[in-house]
């Protein structure tokens, strides 16, 4: 089992609050895209990558995809750093909060058809 | 007694998975929200720590598991195998699938972002979460969100299994 250690202090908080981020970021990836797939037929017919799945296929591929992307990505911009933690998770929060709206069933209708 | 191929492919999707997310929810938060420098000898940090690293880790791994078999497996057979069209067929049950499995399906996505999140700052921080109420406060909210979504997609799951269940 692992023990206080003084080096534990040290690590920064970078890579951490990217990932605090990039949850944000998928999710609100996946509201945009869900809304878009409403809006655009073209773009809804493309994302059914798995013709099974539908739709959702593309949606949920695209959204792991900038999760972890993104994640690596800032992880490595803020690999030394210490970003302030009250704007990331405000950010994230309304990241959140876009990805909420963007996938709730009456928000996303009101641009297009049902499935 | 009988239980199709497609419904035991749903009880490990909502009960294996999703259920093991949702009863592990309580075990993991009290071991996070106790973690406290103050109350805690080294050996006892230490002891929490680890639960906090397998527990949180475990509940990310269930979090994948139940999307990734909700979303490629089951619901495909929601599609096409006559659930959906059951719902469908009553203006008194359509609700259930234009709004209840439109929204689960996509809702439930945040539950292993979010937990995949928390396991990794138990693995990084670890000990100096202990030290840290900001951090610790940060990770709960994190879990709780986790938990929340998870618990509204497992109840329009299992709303919709009970109206038009898959066989």
């Amino acid at each position: 089992m692992e023990t206080m250690k003084p080096n534990s202090v040290e690590k920064p908080n970078g890579p951490a609050f990217a990932g605090i981020l990039a949850a944000g970021l998928g999710f609100a990836v996946l509201g945009a895209v869900t809304t878009f797939a409403e809006v655009f037929d073209g773009f809804g017919d493309w994302l059914a990558f798995s013709g099974r799945v539908g739709m959702l296929s593309g949606e949920t591929i695209i959204a792991i995809a900038v999760y972890f992307v993104s994640w690596a990505g800032l992880g490595l911009f803020w690999r030394r750093s210490n970003p302030p933690l009250l704007p990331v998770a405000v950010v994230a929060a309304a990241l959140v909060a876009i990805g909420l709206l963007g996938t709730f069933p009456p928000f996303f209708r009101l641009f297009g058809v049902e499935e | 007694m009988h239980l199709t191929y497609r419904e035991w492919w749903s009880i490990v999707h909502g009960f294996v998975f999703g259920g093991g997310f949702l009863l592990s929810f309580a075990g993991v938060a009290i071991v996070l929200y106790g973690l406290r420098r103050q109350d805690l000898t080294n050996e006892g940090i230490a002891r929490h720590v680890l639960w906090l690293r397998l527990g949180s880790a475990a509940m990310a791994v269930a979090a994948w598991g139940t999307v990734v078999l909700g979303t490629w497996v089951i619901y495909p057979w929601y599609r096409t195998g006559g659930a959906k069209a059951g719902l469908r067929a009553s203006s008194h049950t359509s609700g259930w699938d234009t709004f209840g499995m439109e929204w689960k399906q996509h809702l439930a996505w945040l539950a292993p972002f979010l937990a995949t999140t928390v396991a990794f700052l138990a693995l990084y921080y670890g000990p100096r979460l202990a030290q840290s109420l900001r951090l610790r406060r940060l990770a709960l909210a994190l879990f709780v969100g986790a938990f929340g979504a998870a618990s509204l997609a497992a109840l329009f799951g299992a709303l919709i299994t009970k109206m038009s269940p898959v066989v």
